[in-house]
């Protein structure tokens, strides 16, 4: 394009602002097509977009560089970290671990492992906020929800806790899935069950026991039998540990726990036989003995055990009734009440004992052998002394706990 | 031009081969210009992508540039040797005050107002070799520990960049005016990984105005930059911020008295700078050489006790946002970090603000989100969320651009239940700053360098005058249309000489009473024309018309109609010049 030179300013080019020759009224740079052409916008684009190619690949080939370099700063700060982690240092660890985190911040391994490091060290609240992070990337991932929940659980906080430990159950693992969500569960249960929620942990206990594997699965049983006997649910803790006990080598306390849940459920000869080789196997401890001397008692005095004969079953029936009635009478003096003086004020022990002098000189062999039915009348009355005795004179010891069991699961049994 | 006017103007070549290849030059030129040439509406977009993408990629160099010095000035750990952190800011700072005070004079100071100076003073004119300048001389302050960000620099560089680009396509004035916002726009999107505050932040702070004719180019330019920056180093956001929510207003105690705290501190490090910055400018010029290098020995002395305040300090907001620190170290990180920034800075040491800003923020708010931990038994909220907030918080009252400042903490978090919270917290500190400091920062800083740019924080609370405040409601007397004889009658039962006159077909028109009885007697003689009665159509205004936008249509009329848009025939007032200069000595 030629620009003509405006008359007002006849020494610059209105085109590109330069001076222009002397005498010179046309501008000799606006009027050269090439010059023209090389300062077009079209070239100047051109020439932009071309460097912005060249600045592509340079800057592409920096940032590799760069990445690598943070990529290699990362891991050898974490790996620093997890050397003085071995080596006890916790609190140089954490720095390593933070260092490494600031090069490599989106690794979810540094990130855990940091957290894990943290929690170690009982900074809850830090260890919480990474492991959030990480759960928010990765909300099925199992061993985060599980950190979350053992930090929940450690705060109190069991609803976050229960959650968590559901995510841990139900989550994703890297390996050994299966034996990594039962234990989580496991450690639901332990921790609902120190809460004192045990509703919620027999449900989680019960759902726990259809998921041990039957291989490799006693020592779960066994876990699983404690914390079902810890509720109260002798029933299915009996289960637990008969399954435990079915390997070879059955652990130790399964033996024990068989026995204590046997002897909670009534089922004395069972518990007697299992707390038997118990003591065997060298355990003095007092609630085995305890359980093992009154289990033995209980098939030595029920009158109800099946096979036994008839004799045998009315000498128990007359032993025990002497037994309570002794109890009676020396509840009854301890309390400075004379249960057969004619104006001794009217209770319940006033009138058990009426009722067993009446009943006792019925109570010969051969009148039981004719009336088989008064075994249970003086059992009844039995019964009813050992409960009522119990409650003026506190708990039985030895035999008379033995005939307040056999009573307690005679009449369950009978309902 | 075409090709015949081409033609008729070309030199004769000496001999054909030139006249040959000079000839097809022309062709091509005449065919480019048919057929490539772009409108310069269409030039300024595709211009802004490639801005973006220019902007992108020096901010991504820009940033691995920072690592690098830093990497071999302090090392890659977190807590330096104490010699490295005594000796690497005070070199460095040798170094960047002998580049700035001989080589890259242009290259002081933050930034933003250097700008925002381009844009209003110097047509958008930024040489490049500031560019050049601040991407050496800030790229070796920050890596070797001052306490200062990239973020502002990244914004003068993309304004540098989009500047030179303009330069070479000879942009008009205007648009190349309008250009270093653009590439500013650009350059803090890819700093901060953050388009939509980047935006918000140039409108907000450099242009002024929600103008549409740049809003598009500048949001191409951002996101641009911020895909280019992405993709080079990652999509991962600033920070790693935990989840949290927001679940009673009762939680909103606690954020108030963040932006009390926010506002009192952003306050005093205003203060700092205000105080600070012009003396130190004021001292023999020798002492300019060594500034820098005092102040990195300063920082380097709290370095040793807190290593966590040297740099821009990304790296400790992401603990801080976290829980890794106790709430007395948060405080202690806040208030040394003020310290160390505010000497680095009145320094002369190149270097932004943002990322320091940001760091104070998150310390301070940490600090109070951990006194409330103390005090309230179970805290609705964690010092997370305090942090996060904090950050804003103290943004809006230190750089006085609340609405960035919302908007920058929803999307470092993505987190929309955060907002309440981060509303009220930054108004309260944007307020308490603005009651106290009067001149937000990067307009006093500015006038400290001689430039008396305006504020926009006071153009922002300008109420621009309407038609309805400067016209004359009810007046005006209005005739209804009839012919001469009976406009006359209803005429010369008025008081008034003028009159107004609505008439389907033109619309208003304006009418004297001698013009009326000329008609009058025109059309009573038989002389009469099929002319509309009066002078007109009138210019016609509505209420809520700007004034300087009626002015310019009021063209020489001495009075216009003022019309209901929904009924243009009812006459809401009249407007006279004399209404409109009235107004405006008024407000």
């Amino acid at each position: 394009m030629c620009a003509m030179v405006r008359e007002d300013n006849p020494r610059t080019c209105p085109q590109c602002g330069n001076p222009l020759p002397a005498g010179a009224s046309e501008c000799p740079r606006c009027d050269n097509g090439l010059f023209v052409l090389l300062h077009s916008r079209e070239i100047v684009l051109s020439l932009t977009a071309a460097i912005v190619i060249v600045l592509f690949f340079l800057t592409g080939f920096i940032t590799r560089d760069y990445h690598q370099k943070l990529g290699t700063l990362g891991r050898q700060w974490f790996e620093a970290g997890e050397q003085q982690l071995k080596s006890g240092n916790a609190v140089a660890a954490l720095t390593d671990f933070h260092t490494a985190l600031v090069y490599s911040p989106d690794d979810a391994q540094i990130q855990f492992q940091l957290a894990q490091a943290l929690a170690a060290e009982g900074r809850n609240s830090e260890a919480r906020a990474y492991l959030l992070e990480l759960q928010a990337h990765a909300p099925s991932d199992a061993p985060i929800n599980l950190a979350l929940a053992r930090i929940s659980a450690g705060a109190g906080s069991e609803a976050d806790a229960v959650r968590y430990y559901h995510g841990a159950i139900y989550g994703v693992w890297p390996s050994e899935a299966e034996a990594n969500r039962l234990n989580a569960r496991l450690e639901l249960c332990r921790f609902l069950i120190a809460r004192g929620d045990t509703s919620i942990a027999e449900a989680e206990l019960i759902a726990l026991a259809s998921e041990i594997p039957e291989r490799n699965g006693a020592s779960l049983h066994a876990q699983t039998g404690e914390l079902f006997l810890g509720i109260g649910n002798a029933s299915r803790a009996l289960s637990e540990f008969r399954g435990a006990l079915t390997v070879a080598h059955p652990p130790k306390d399964a033996l024990r726990g068989a026995g204590l849940a046997a002897f909670q459920l009534g089922e004395f000869q069972q518990a007697e036989r299992y707390l038997d080789r118990v003591r065997r196997l060298g355990n003095k401890d007092a609630d085995v003995s305890h359980a093992l001397d009154i289990s033995r008692m209980v098939t030595s005095a029920d009158p109800y055990a099946r096979e036994l004969s008839e004799a045998e079953r009315r000498g128990r029936a007359r032993r025990n009734f002497e037994q309570a009635f002794g109890r009676l009478r020396s509840c009854a003096k301890s309390s400075g009440t004379d249960l057969f003086e004619k104006d001794a004020p009217h209770s319940e022990m006033v009138t058990l004992g009426m009722q067993a002098k009446a009943l006792q000189p019925q109570l010969t062999d051969e009148n039981l052998r004719r009336h088989p039915g008064q075994i249970d009348v003086a059992m009844n009355l039995v019964f009813v002394a050992e409960d009522v005795v119990t409650k003026e004179c506190g708990a039985p010891q030895g035999m008379d706990e033995a005939l307040t069991l056999i009573g307690k699961f005679h009449r369950a049994g009978e309902r | 031009m075409n090709a015949a006017n081409d033609a008729a103007v070309a030199p004769v070549p000496a001999d054909s081969a030139a006249r040959g290849a000079n000839r097809f030059v022309r062709l091509w030129n005449i065919w480019r210009r048919k057929t490539l040439t772009l409108r310069e509406g269409q030039l300024f977009l595709l211009l802004a992508v490639i801005i973006g993408i220019v902007s992108g990629l020096t901010v991504v160099c820009f940033r691995i540039a920072i690592e690098w010095t830093r990497f071999h000035l302090l090392g890659s750990s977190m807590e330096p040797s104490h010699l490295r952190v005594l000796l690497a800011p005070t070199l460095a700072g040798i170094g960047v005050a002998l580049l700035v005070m001989l080589v890259f004079k242009r290259s002081r100071g933050s930034g933003v107002n250097q700008t925002k100076a381009a844009v209003f003073i110097f047509d958008g004119y930024v040489p490049f070799r500031t560019v050049i300048g601040k991407f050496i001389t800030c790229a070796l302050a920050i890596g070797s520990g001052q306490s200062l960000g990239p973020e502002d620099p990244s914004l003068q560089m993309g304004a540098g960049i989009a500047s030179a680009l303009g330069r070479s396509l000879k942009l008009s004035r205007e648009k190349q005016r309008l250009i270093a916002p653009i590439g500013a726009a650009a350059g803090l999107a890819a700093a901060f990984n953050a388009p939509i505050s980047a935006v918000i932040f140039v409108i907000e702070e450099i242009i002024g105005t929600w103008s549409g004719g740049v809003l598009g180019a500048v949001i191409l330019a951002a996101i641009s930059s911020v895909v280019v920056m992405r993709n080079f180093l990652g999509s991962a956001p600033m920070f790693r911020v935990p989840a949290m929510e927001f679940r009673s207003p009762v939680e909103l105690i606690g954020y108030a008295v963040l932006g009390v705290v926010s506002g009192v501190a952003s306050l005093a490090f205003l203060k700092f700078i205000a105080y600070f910055r012009p003396r130190l400018k004021q001292l023999p010029r020798w002492t300019q050489y060594i500034q820098p290098a005092a102040a990195g020995l300063l920082i380097g002395i709290i370095g040793i006790w807190l290593p966590q305040v040297m740099g821009s300090g990304y790296p400790i907001i992401d603990q801080a946002l976290h829980d890794q620190f106790v709430w007395k170290m948060l405080l202690l990180l806040g208030l040394f970090k003020i310290l160390a920034t505010g000497i680095s800075f009145v320094s002369g040491t190149p270097g932004g603000m943002f990322a320091p800003a940001l760091f104070i923020g998150a310390m301070l708010g940490g600090a109070v989100g951990g006194v409330e931990h103390l005090l309230v038994h179970r805290p609705a909220q964690s010092v997370a969320a305090f942090a996060l907030v904090g950050m804003g918080t103290f943004f809006a009252g230190f750089l006085r651009v609340p609405i960035t400042s919302v908007f920058m903490v929803l999307e470092v978090s993505g987190n929309y239940s955060i907002i309440v919270p981060a509303i009220i917290a930054n108004m309260i500190a944007y307020f308490i700053s603005r009651r106290y400091q009067h001149v937000a920062l990067f307009d006093f800083l500015a006038r400290q360098d001689g430039f008396f740019l305006p504020s926009i924080e006071e153009m922002r609370e300008h109420t621009a005058l309407r038609v309805e405040d400067a016209m004359r409601p009810g007046a005006g007397i209005v005739l209804s249309d009839g012919d001469s004889a009976e406009l006359l009658r209803e005429a010369e039962a008025s008081k008034s000489s003028q009159f107004l006159v609505w008439r389907n077909e033109d619309g208003w028109r304006a009418i004297s009473q001698e013009e009326l009885r000329q008609q009058a007697v025109a059309e009573s003689t038989g002389a009469s024309t099929n002319e509309a009665p009066g002078r007109g159509p009138l210019p016609q205004l509505y209420p809520d018309q700007p004034l300087d936008e009626a002015l310019r249509l009021m063209g020489n009329w001495p009075v216009v109609p003022v019309v209901n848009r929904a009924n243009l025939e009812k006459l809401e007032g009249i407007l006279s010049v004399e209404d409109i200069l009235e107004a405006y000595r008024k407000s």
